[in-house]
């Protein structure tokens, strides 16, 4: 069901190994479907060094709680994260520090993201400060630079500064202990096209420069493919297909895939409205035919 | 549904449980029924103290005490008085329907009335009614409920003075002696008018606010948006868009306040002088008789859980939300 | 900070009463050392109505009662401080602990809420009370049973603020950079709870107050020879009537301080949140065009909607700028913008819901009839009937109250009689199944919260076909759907248009989406139509530089990666 490519794997930055996470039901739900939700199942990938792995996914893919799992922000149920080699929930103290510092995120909201009540000097020496770093403003000026915003922002807030810059702060806040592995969640679907665009290139610009990692998650397959060497697709829990952006592309082999790509609008009259018109899915839509998850019954 | 109930009325029974070790602990270590008796001058004999204290089954561990009373109190026994040949459980007992009256009529009368004055308000932001009422609201928030019905109470005397005739009753909550029939449910009314006046207008203060932000929100919500563009009439619009949805938060505040109602009619039974739970109260309290004390505090949360309890169910009626989710 | 610092200074009400609030202060704390009197004083002045040398006249043994009634405010102003500190520092810290960590913890914090709030606090603190002041313990021990017995409704508050602050993105950012809970909740957490946690402490000084006087009322707060305001009341109780003075001037005291409370909390509310204009979608008439052309009915011209000159300012702001725009009966017109573009407010100005900071100005005429400046009711004789609208939020937009069946029975009995229950009902499962939503029967007696999102905005369109409109006007109907399930609302739109013959106008922000429904394309920039023309055009040769930029930045797929190397 996977088509691997074998060019890119070693040495791995990032390797997810089997990640399952099952929620319990509520109870009203569990009357009328199974009592586990599995928000993910079985899920395995990897990530090489300055690579961008992209991830798309409706809601309720399980893609979320994907990330949240890498972040550590969540326990999978069974399953394996292995970053730099180490699974950063054996480790404690140090080392696991660590291992932190080469870990950062960018989230989707860049309006949320950032503290309403610090600076952006305060945004930017957060990182150091929590990890008991030097502070410098000469380092927040050379991070402010690589984003491209004035030295003028250190002393505002955020809610001075437009979506598009936010954005920008977020990403150079990402950016302030040079980790080797940046996971980006949906990071530009809450701007306008013309400002998104403006952010996937800092964001190339960016990995050429630093050879940092993206795992870029969204429900975008386009902005996916403008960014990312490979793709991944998920849905109901599952990565459904794995692969070069072109191949995926280019010879999709699951229905969902296949329905994702005749999804996305294309600007052209013409090829549009060629299009049959779906009114609803055009292949079974439970996850009955996805392959039944591992650990299904047990919790 | 039924489930729904079910689940919330064993809830109840917990919390209650809970309130009860709490108000037990509370009273017994920081209350000491004796302490009048023992700063008495000159000194009572320590036979006699030590004799009240067996009396009261003070010398047992705490826990002890506690079963021992929680027993009593399953069967009707609040336990011994202080005060010889009170029996806290009958004396109580009449108190209860006395002051229910009152608390009820107040509560439904503050919140019809903060119903729709705080959707009139609403619907008519910053204009007359509302730049009326949104003052008056705030006045009445800042009214102490004792200085409220002292006033009207004393207001009622120089009215009742002036004219000659009993226009309004001022003191007890009904005459002596009972009149008979129809005259004693005319009599009972008389007597409820201003006590409810003065609990349900501190009451209608606060809820009419809340009342007034929930229909305020819902007025802006979408789908209020979506009635009016589907072409629906304004009274329905009104009735089921915005109405309906804003009694969820109401009802929500309505249950939490209750115990606030119950403090306040404490304080009004006593400008009125009514024979109700809260002379008990207060009589209760200067004479250091824990156990009504604690007979008193369980009666009232036993009436604020049974409210909660109504309130979770009118709830689940008003909004399908917690009616699928919860049951 | 500044900014709600200047807010607050602006507020009129708030800054009078904290004036009055302030006076008062001061008054208490100033003027006894310098008053002739002191409150223990007794003069042979028995019962003294006001005078210049008893401002406040005398009680009954001769005392002066202002000396009595500033004694009376200190004790109230300490107490009600002390109470308010207390509640506020207990409140604070549990409710953030319980907020943050959830689970046990949280359970635990609010089973005791529960708890606390399940006790008449009035009858506790009598208790508790009687056994503090009766032992001369005075004030403090007063404002720690007041402030243990408080701290509830601050506990709630700041739990609730802290679950909702818990899921944003910053506080994620903190923990994956990995911060303690001790920073996340000290940086991050209480400096963004503070402006309620102001708020809340100011009403609650307000209540404080009463709840002190309401005890010394009772006998069980502050007790002779000392004195509060509460016991000043209640030794006045008989003389309303006979000595006012006594009973009055306490007691309004108290009422001044306490609305002078509430009214800087009020102000402090607004001044940290400020409340946009209220939006009333109800009002009978709307500020509109104060410059209307009566309309001549153009023979020659069957648009059915031709706006003119249309411009919505919001002040100063020009939001939109003098727009033109028309649509033939069928014909489906797309309005193409960014955000801040001014195209919602556009759609909003054509079914007249523009908010009511906003002025309208120009000329919205549908099948040859004025619409600008109608009434509420006017307006009823085209909205749904002959305009019907679909909104951005499939999420919002159906009443959480009411059954997909009886919203569906609402939209077809505009009028009072009209349809049978059971008519409505099928008609509803005919528009229901006409655009493909499956078990429509039983769809009708389920809530919008059982339905998925995709399937609310397919109901919302059915809903808008009801009455066989003129005119579908969507505004951004997809943006809150996934990729696929856009496709499928797409679809079901262009079902719609078909079945009930509308023109239709697609406000989105996505110019790609457009390609396959609209007939024509109006592209809109900071207010103005920077380029109108048709379908084939716009995507094959643009005109305007911002249409061509929107094309040429848009990621895409086709083609380009899979030529990538």
């Amino acid at each position: 069901m996977t088509n691997q490519t074998h060019a890119s794997e070693p040495p791995e930055l990032l390797r997810v190994r089997d990640l399952v996470k099952h929620y319990r039901a509520p109870r009203a739900a569990q009357r009328h479907g199974p009592p586990i939700v599995h928000a993910l199942c079985s899920v395995s990938f990897s990530i090489g060094p300055a690579q961008t792995l992209g991830i798309v996914g409706e809601s309720g893919s399980g893609k979320t709680t994907l990330l949240r799992t890498i972040l550590g922000l969540q326990k999978p149920t069974a399953g394996r994260v292995l970053f730099l080699a180490k699974d950063a929930s054996q480790l404690k103290g140090a080392s696991a520090r660590a291992l932190q510092r080469e870990l950062s995120v960018v989230f989707q909201d860049p309006y949320t993201s950032l503290d309403p009540r610090m600076t952006v000097a305060d945004i930017l020496a957060e990182p150091a400060q929590i990890h008991g770093l030097a502070v410098s403003s000469r380092k927040a000026l050379a991070l402010l630079d690589q984003v491209r915003l004035p030295a003028t922002s250190l002393r505002r807030f955020p809610h001075e500064f437009s979506g598009g810059q936010r954005q920008r702060i977020a990403i150079a806040r990402a950016l302030a202990l040079d980790p080797k592995l940046i996971v980006l969640d949906e990071p530009v679907s809450a701007l306008d096209v013309s400002v998104q665009a403006e952010i996937l290139k800092l964001l190339k610009e960016l990995q050429q420069a630093r050879q940092v990692s993206y795992l870029f998650v969204a429900h975008d397959l386009a902005v996916v493919a403008d960014i990312s060497q490979r793709v991944g697709v998920m849905y109901g829990g599952q990565m459904v297909e794995l692969g070069a952006t072109e191949q995926v592309i280019a010879d999709p082999q699951h229905p969902y895939t296949r329905e994702l790509l005749a999804a996305v609008p294309v600007p052209d009259p013409r090829i549009e409205r060629a299009k049959p018109r779906m009114l609803q899915r055009q292949w079974p839509t439970e996850t009955d035919n996805l392959p039944p998850c591992p650990h299904g019954d047990t919790l | 549904m039924l489930r729904l109930i079910l689940r919330r009325l064993a809830s109840a029974v917990l919390v209650l449980l809970l309130a009860s070790i709490v108000i037990f602990t509370v009273i017994s270590v920081s209350g000491d029924p004796l302490a009048e008796l023992r700063d008495r001058q000159p000194p009572v004999p320590e036979s006699v103290i030590a004799a009240e204290e067996a009396r009261l089954g003070l010398n047992d561990p705490l826990p002890v005490r506690y079963l021992t009373w929680l027993s009593g109190v399953v069967t009707g026994n609040f336990g011994p008085s202080t005060i010889a040949n009170r029996d806290i459980g009958a004396e109580l007992g009449t108190r209860v329907g006395v002051t229910l009256r009152l608390v009820l009529l107040a509560i439904v009368l503050a919140l019809v009335l903060s119903l729709i004055a705080g959707t009139v308000s609403a619907l008519h932001q910053r204009r007359w009614p509302d730049l009326l009422m949104t003052p008056a609201a705030f006045v009445l928030l800042a009214l102490p409920s004792f200085w409220l019905a002292v006033l009207l109470k004393q207001w009622g005397i120089g009215l009742n003075n002036l004219t000659g005739y009993q226009l309004f009753y001022t003191v007890g909550e009904a005459s002596v002696p009972r009149p008979e029939g129809f005259a004693l449910v005319a009599d009972i009314g008389g007597h409820l008018v201003l006590p409810t006046i003065v609990l349900a207008l501190v009451h209608f203060a606060t809820w009419s606010r809340y009342q007034r932000t929930a229909v305020a929100e819902a007025l802006a919500a979408d789908h209020v948006r979506f009635a009016v563009l589907k072409g629906l009439t304004r009274r329905r619009i009104i009735r089921s868009y915005v109405v309906r949805p804003a009694l969820i938060p109401i009802v929500t505040i309505v249950a939490l306040d209750l115990p606030v109602v119950f403090s306040g009619a404490v304080i009004t039974e006593t400008v009125f002088q009514w024979r109700g739970m809260g002379g008990f109260l207060l009589e209760s309290i200067a004479l250091r008789d824990t156990n009504a004390v604690l007979a008193w505090l369980l009666v009232a949360a036993t009436a604020v859980v049974v409210f909660n309890l109504l309130a979770d169910i009118l709830y689940g009626l008003v909004d399908p939300r917690v009616r699928y989710a919860k049951s | 900070m500044a900014v709600t610092v200047r807010r607050f200074l602006r507020h009129k009400v708030g800054m009078v009463a904290l004036g009055v609030l302030l006076i008062v202060i001061l008054a208490a704390i100033i003027v006894p050392p310098l008053w002739p009197y002191d409150y223990t004083d007794i003069t042979p002045q028995l019962s003294q109505a006001p005078s210049v040398q008893h401002p406040m006249g005398t009680d009954t043994l001769g005392r002066d009662l202002f000396a009595l009634v500033l004694r009376g405010m200190q004790q109230s102003l300490l107490i009600a401080f002390s109470v308010t500190i207390i509640a506020c520092i207990i409140g604070v810290v549990l409710g953030v602990t319980a907020g943050y960590f959830g689970s046990f913890i949280d359970a635990t914090v609010m089973r005791a809420v529960d708890l606390v709030l399940t006790l008449p606090t009035l009858a506790l603190a009598a208790f508790l009370g009687s056994l503090v002041t009766g032992r001369g313990v005075s004030w403090l021990g007063l404002a720690m049973v007041l402030g243990s017995l408080m701290w509830t409704s601050v506990a709630r508050l700041v739990r609730g603020v802290v679950l909702s602050l818990r899921e944003l993105a910053f506080v994620d950012a903190a923990r994956v950079m990995g911060a303690s809970p001790t920073r996340i909740m000290f940086r991050h957490l209480v400096p963004n709870v503070s402006d309620h946690i102001v708020v809340a402490g100011t009403l609650m000084f307000g209540v404080a107050i009463l709840a002190e006087s309401s005890l010394s009322f009772l006998g069980f707060g502050v007790q002779p020879p000392d004195t509060s305001l509460g016991l000043l009341v209640a030794n006045a109780q008989s003389a309303v009537l006979t000595r006012p003075w006594l009973f009055y001037f306490p007691g309004l005291l108290i009422i001044t301080i306490v609305l002078s409370v509430n009214y800087v909390g009020e102000g402090l509310r607004d001044a940290f949140n400020p409340k946009s204009s209220p939006t009333n979608p109800l009002a009978t008439t709307r500020r509109r065009s104060r410059n209307r052309k009566p309309q001549m009915r153009d023979a020659a011209n069957h648009a059915v909607l031709k706006v003119t000159d249309l411009s919505v300012r919001f002040g100063p702001l020009e939001a939109v700028n003098s727009i033109s725009l028309e649509i033939q009966p069928g014909e489906v017109v797309a309005l193409v913008g960014e955000s801040g573009s001014g195209k919602s407010l556009t759609g909003l100005s054509l079914v007249g819901l523009l908010p009511s900071s906003a002025v309208g100005t120009g000329s919205v005429v549908f099948a040859g009839e004025e619409l600008s400046g109608l009434a509420f009711e006017q307006w009823r004789k085209y909205r749904g009937r002959r305009i019907a609208m679909i909104l951005q939020d499939p999420s919002t937009t159906l009443n959480p109250v009411l059954t997909v069946g009886a919203q569906f029975e609402d939209s077809m009995k505009l009028d009072s009689g009209g349809v049978s229950r059971a008519e409505a009902r099928r008609r509803a499962v005919e528009l229901m199944e006409s655009v493909a939503i499956k078990d429509a029967e039983a769809r009708l007696d389920q809530y919008p919260h059982q339905l998925s999102g995709g399937m609310r905005q397919r109901i919302a369109i059915a809903l808008a076909m009801v009455h066989d409109p003129d005119l579908i006007i969507a505004d951004e109907p997809t943006t809150a759907l996934d990729v696929t399930v856009q496709a499928h609302v797409m679809a079901t739109l262009a079902v719609a248009r078909e079945r009930t013959g509308a023109a239709m106008l697609f406000i989105t922000h996505d110019l790609a989406l457009v390609a396959g429904i609209a007939d024509r394309v109006a592209v809109m920039h900071q207010g103005v139509i920077v380029e109108e023309s048709d379908v084939f055009s716009i995507f094959d040769n643009p005109q305007a530089d911002y249409t061509k930029r929107l094309l040429s930045l848009a990621p895409r797929i086709t083609g380009k990666a899979v030529e990538k190397p």
